[in-house]
């Protein structure tokens, strides 16, 4: 974890027109991201959580250029990826690769699993030709699947086995970064664990760098060195997972946190249960000020006029950055 | 999948039976000159306007040609032509129904645009000014049958594009670096194959009718070379006192196309992705 970060985020937004009506008129905008800003080192985890809806996947999907960039920029390995030609960033796609939610969408039914798994290999024609079903059996063997599997199809497996042909097609190029998009939240929870722990697996094997979105706060803190809380498309914390943890900041993140049950028992006897007021306000229609604020157990009328910053409020040598205007 | 698919295909006895009769009765037209007992333009003026019998079992045209012979002979024709102009149409119907729905914005609404108008061209008239200036020889047959009959297979697989596109595994695929056509030909094109495969039965049928009715109103393949179409309209003047003469290729066009659709009725539910996911 030295020198320059691998991915560096800035100011990064993601907004999508809502349109209404006959002719389609364009009536609102959702901003799913709005501002967001990080950096994650190389070979580190950097946990995402946040309620349904609060613009995780669309973060993901901005950062590894999926989707077009309202506004910002994502930096990767120093590069800007926004000032790719299509062809380069279609190059550049081999070293950052994404493991989506649902192990059932994510596999074309159509092809076999080794066809799947070989794709990225033929896309960027790594190894001779020849050569790529070997790779193909190694990188099954590599997620703990039988390498017979590749002549199978996806409909054979059940959903944990298909998250693990979706990391290992992930894996194929070898790349540098993996978005992992909720990858456990659609399996049975008896394999939740088995999935969590290949990927920690992996990443100290293959010196991988994770973006790791979950709204498991258990599964964030067993996964990830750092982790960014977000809230209606923006960060509202983010700090080591051990600062985070101990020591949250923002009203929401404690919220969040009170909502877990320790594995101390004396925490566990002190847990008193924050319970959040309201629903989450639209993303199309964001609360002026602190976008917390219709949910905040002490809000002011200050909170209802400025956008608190995101800013540092740590330690010497341990950074731990909160938007709220209170902490 | 396809033990599945094949299960499901098969629970229809209607769509068992008519892909055996089209096979059975492609097969024998495909093999006519081994199978027709005599030359398909055989003239035999000693015997004309034959009823059925045992030499002639379909009996004889007003040239004492076999009605037999030329049932198969000209079933190979129109068999020939629904087929190949149902890829015509078909493929043409994907190519521009998966790019607009792929691109979407102004290509989809360009593309959208034209189906439209092509589908509010009145086919038949524009079929009998065209086969008017062309040569009624085989190819162009087929393609201008095949270039009025893909507009709906285009927006069937325009709609499917749009939802197929959305799918996490597309995603995944411009996530690894793949190209647009790549994407479409690898993975939205085949994921929209059940729809694609039943346009095309059912235009199979469609161009054997409209084939047909070219041909009705001479506008189709001339003769001496039979088609259904053709045999059909030489016969209109003794419908009433030679009707084997009309009952034959009548009966054949009516059962092919009955057939073909059963059959692309049957797909339609076999492939029916909503029952098939698992
Ligand atoms: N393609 C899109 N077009 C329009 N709105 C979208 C699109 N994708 C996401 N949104 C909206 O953006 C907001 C954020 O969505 P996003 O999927 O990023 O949330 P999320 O945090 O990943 O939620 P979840 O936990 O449910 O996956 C939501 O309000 C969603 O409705
Ligand atoms: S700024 Fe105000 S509303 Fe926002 S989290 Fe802090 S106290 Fe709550
Ligand atoms: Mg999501």
């Amino acid at each position: 974890m030295s020198g320059a970060p691998l991915v560096e985020v800035e100011d990064l937004s993601l907004h999508f027109p809502v349109r209404q009506g006959l002719v389609r008129r364009q009536t609102g905008t959702v901003k799913a991201v709005d501002g967001v800003s990080f950096d994650i080192a190389s070979g580190e985890t950097l946990g995402l959580v946040g309620e349904s809806g609060c613009g995780k996947s669309s973060t993901g999907r901005a950062v590894l250029r999926l989707a077009r960039p309202t506004a910002g920029r994502v930096r990767f390995a120093g590069e800007d990826l926004g000032r790719l030609s299509p062809a380069s960033l279609r190059s550049a796609r081999r070293h950052m690769q994404m493991v989506f939610q649902s192990p059932f969408a994510s596999l074309n039914p159509r092809l076999s699993v080794g066809a799947s798994i070989r794709e990225p290999l033929d896309v960027h024609a790594l190894g001779a030709a020849g050569e790529r079903d070997a790779r193909v059996a190694e990188l099954l063997s590599l997620v703990g699947l039988d390498p017979g599997a590749a002549r199978r199809h996806p409909h054979e497996f059940s959903g944990g086995q298909r998250q693990r042909i979706g990391i290992a097609r992930a894996l194929a190029t070898n790349p540098r970064f993996v978005v992992a998009d909720e990858p456990i939240s659609a399996l049975d929870v008896s394999i939740r664990a088995q999935i969590v722990n290949l990927m920690r697996d992996l990443k100290d094997r293959l010196g991988l760098t994770y973006l790791f979105i979950a709204h498991d706060l258990a599964m964030v803190r067993h996964m990830s060195d750092r982790v960014a809380v977000m809230y209606l498309g923006r960060i509202v914390e983010l700090a080591s997972c051990d600062e985070l943890f101990d020591r949250p900041l923002h009203p929401y993140t404690r919220a969040l946190l009170s909502a877990v049950p320790s594995p101390d028992p004396d925490v566990e006897e002190g847990r008193i249960r924050i319970v959040l007021q309201g629903d989450v306000p639209s993303p199309a229609d964001p609360p002026s000020g602190c976008r917390f604020r219709t949910r905040c157990p002490i809000a002011t009328a200050r909170c209802a006029q400025e956008d608190p910053p995101l800013r540092d409020r740590g330690s010497p040598g341990l950074p731990h950055q909160v938007a709220c205007h209170f902490s | 999948m396809r033990e599945l698919f094949w299960r499901r295909f098969a629970r229809r006895r209607a769509a068992v039976l008519s892909l055996a009769f089209f096979v059975v009765i492609g097969a024998a037209c495909a093999l006519a000159p081994v199978l027709a007992p005599f030359p398909f333009d055989g003239i035999d003026l000693d015997s004309v306007k034959q009823p059925p019998s045992l030499s002639h079992w379909m009996g004889t045209d007003d040239l004492g040609r076999d009605v037999f012979t030329r049932m198969l002979f000209g079933g190979r024709v129109s068999i020939l032509i629904g087929l190949l102009a149902a890829v015509v149409g078909t493929f043409l119907g994907t190519a521009i129904g998966a790019a607009a729905g792929y691109h979407g914005g102004v290509i989809d609404n360009v593309l959208m645009r034209i189906t439209d108008v092509a589908y509010a061209i009145p086919t038949l008239p524009l079929l009998i000014i065209l086969s008017a200036y062309s040569r009624a020889a085989l190819v162009s047959m087929v393609l201008i049958i095949g270039l009025l009959s893909w507009m709906t297979t285009a927006r069937v697989v325009r709609s499917q594009v749009l939802s197929i596109k959305e799918m996490d595994y597309v995603e995944a695929a411009r996530g690894m670096g793949a190209t647009d056509l790549r994407i479409l030909v690898r993975h939205i094109v085949p994921n929209a194959l059940g729809p694609i495969l039943v346009g095309a039965t059912l235009g199979v049928g469609n161009a054997i009718m409209i084939e047909s009715s070219l041909s009705f109103l001479g506008l189709g393949v001339q003769p001496p070379t039979p088609t259904w179409g053709n045999m059909l309209m030489d016969s209109q003047a003794t419908m009433v006192t030679k009707p084997w003469l009309t009952l034959f290729p009548g009966l054949a066009i009516l059962f092919v196309v009955l057939a073909v659709n059963f059959i692309g009725d049957a797909l339609r539910d076999a492939l029916d992705p909503s029952a098939s996911s698992r």
